[in-house]
Parts: structure tokens; sequence; C-alpha cells
């Protein structure tokens, strides 16, 4: 009977009690990655809707002369502004230096924020100023292109030091080769091909 | 003669700096430049510009008081040495990058022949 009993604890209930914890374990690991995740991803998606209202307001503004601009536009500009610096600096302080992104993430804001309340914003006595605008449009894409170039180094970082995820694409890797043993963690961690040009190649339509 | 001076501009300018010529405002970037940034860097061996407290610093108004030193003969490596810009906030970081960024642009345009 104690046989028995020792024998069903041996063998079914200690083994399970150990994988629930480990499970379990596993899970809150899991569930704590994707909520840090999903934050950095909206506040990644936040920053370039600020940019985008910003460049918004800005077209609305710059493209009238000064006598007919509407300060509620250009109150609009300088609360998006804020946000803009506010989210973007919040990247750049979130963003691990090593992932290559903070620098261009840096350049394009400043860029940016020059582009927005510089050439006539503010000015008692202008015309329409539509340099400005296109200024602001392109750096503005520019940021907004910065901003999910460094999101996609950061996932891709996240991903190279994740050392399940690792294993995962070990696994695939020998499950679609069928042959030899495990790649080895280092040669498995291939780097996640990014798209370094929207535009197409040469040749290509 | 101070040998040290330190501008706060939102204490002792405006914390809502805007427009850049004096015709834009009483708080435009070249009434700054004339009343206290130039008087400053004339009677101080060095001038720190503390720029917390702000709200922002529009570039027409920030360019204006960095780059119009440029244009009032001020050579940029004398700026650079006399003048330091510095916050303690963050968001406001963007603002010490530009403000070198428009005395190295104003300087390359004077220098630029014509």
């Amino acid at each position: 009977m104690i046989g028995a009993v020792g024998l069903v604890f041996g063998s079914i209930i200690t083994p399970a009690i150990v994988a629930s914890i480990v499970t379990f374990y596993f899970n809150l690991r899991a569930e704590k990655r994707r909520a840090e995740r999903d934050f950095v991803t909206k506040t990644f998606d936040g920053a370039r809707e600020d940019v985008r209202r910003a460049i918004e307001a800005a077209a609305e503004y710059l493209s009238l002369p000064s006598g007919e601009r509407n300060p509620s536009v250009e109150a609009k500009i300088i609360i998006a502004e804020r946000d803009v610096r506010h989210s973007v600096e919040t990247l750049i302080a979130f963003s691990n230096p090593q992932s290559g992104g903070c620098k261009p993430l840096e350049a394009a804001l400043d860029d940016f924020i020059d582009a927005l309340t510089g050439g006539t914003f503010g000015s008692a006595s202008c015309a329409a100023d539509l340099p400005q605008v296109r200024k602001v449009a392109s750096t503005g894409a520019r940021l907004r292109s910065a901003i999910s170039t460094a999101r996609q180094l950061e996932l891709k970082e996240a991903v190279d030091a994740d050392v399940l995820a690792r294993s995962t694409r070990a696994a695939l890797a020998y499950a679609r080769e069928d042959q030899g043993p495990l790649m080895d963690m280092e040669q498995s961690s291939l780097p996640m091909s990014l798209p370094t040009s929207t535009r197409p190649s040469a040749g290509e339509k | 003669m101070p040998d040290k001076r330190v501008i706060n501009i939102s204490r002792e300018f405006s914390a809502t700096p805007f427009g850049r010529y004096r015709s834009d405002g009483l708080e435009s970037g070249e009434v700054f430049r004339e009343t206290m940034l130039i008087p400053a860097l004339r009677e101080s061996s060095s001038v720190t510009l503390d720029i917390d407290g702000v709200a922002g610093l529009p570039s027409s108004f920030w360019e204006e008081a960095i780059g119009g030193l440029i244009r009032r003969d001020w050579a940029a490596e004398q700026v650079r040495q006399k003048l330091t810009i510095v916050t303690t906030d963050r968001e406001l970081l963007v603002f010490v990058r530009l403000a070198w960024r428009y005395l190295d642009e104003a300087d390359r345009k004077v220098r630029k022949p014509a």
C-alpha cells in the first residue's frame, strides 16, 4: 500500500507539481515580457501619431499668411511639439544605445523640431510659408520612419537576446533541415532580416 | 565685473518665449539676445544659459537668439568658449543640441563667400 502511494507520488504527483510550478514561472515571465513589449509598442505608435498631428497642424498654419493664421492652430502646434519631444525623448531613454536606433532617432528629432517651429512660425507679418510646410512634412516623415526603424531594431535585439526565442529558432531550423545535431545557439541567432529601404531596388517594379 | 553669469530664461525672461524679431513681440529671440544675452556675454567671462522651466523654445526664437550672435559679429569660437547651455529636463535636451547647430549654421553662412 505504502509502496503504491510512493509510486504514485514519485512518478505522477511530484513531476506534475514541478511541471506546474515551472509552467507557472514561464507563463509569468512571458506575460511580463509581453506587457513590456505592448507598452513600448504603444509608446512607439503614440510617438508616430504625435508627429502626424504636428505635421497636419503645421501645414494648416504655415500655408496661410500671418494675418489669417489661426491662434488655435498655433496652439495645436505648440502642444504637438511638446508631445513629440516627450514621446521621442522617452523612446530614446528606453532604447538600448547599442541597438543603433538612438542616434538616427535623435538626429531626426532635432531636424523635425527645428522645422516645426522654425521659418515664419510666430511671425507677425509674413506670407504663406510653403517651403517650410514641405520641410516640416519631409522631416516629419523621416522622424516617423526613424521611429519605426528604432522599434524594429529594438525588437530584433530583444529576440536575439531571448533564450527561448533562440532555442525555438534553432529547433525550427533543425526541423527544416532535418539533419545533424541541434544547431549551436550562437549560430542559430541569425539576424532577422530588416528592410534597409522601402524603395524598390533597381530593375524591380 | 562678475566672473560668471547664470541666466535662467524662464525666470528672467519668459517661460513662453515666442517669435523671432522684436516686431513679433517682447518675448522674441531678438529681444532676448539684445537685452540679456549680449550684455551678459560682454560683461562676464562665462555665461550659463539655464533653459529649465520653459514650455519650449520655438526654433524661430532660438535660432535668432543663438545664430543671431554670429550675425551680430560674435565669433562662433568666442561664443563656444563663453557660453554654456544647461538643462536637467530630458525633454529640453533637443534645444541644447539645436543651439550649437544654429551657431555653426550661422557661422557657415557668414563665412560663405557671396
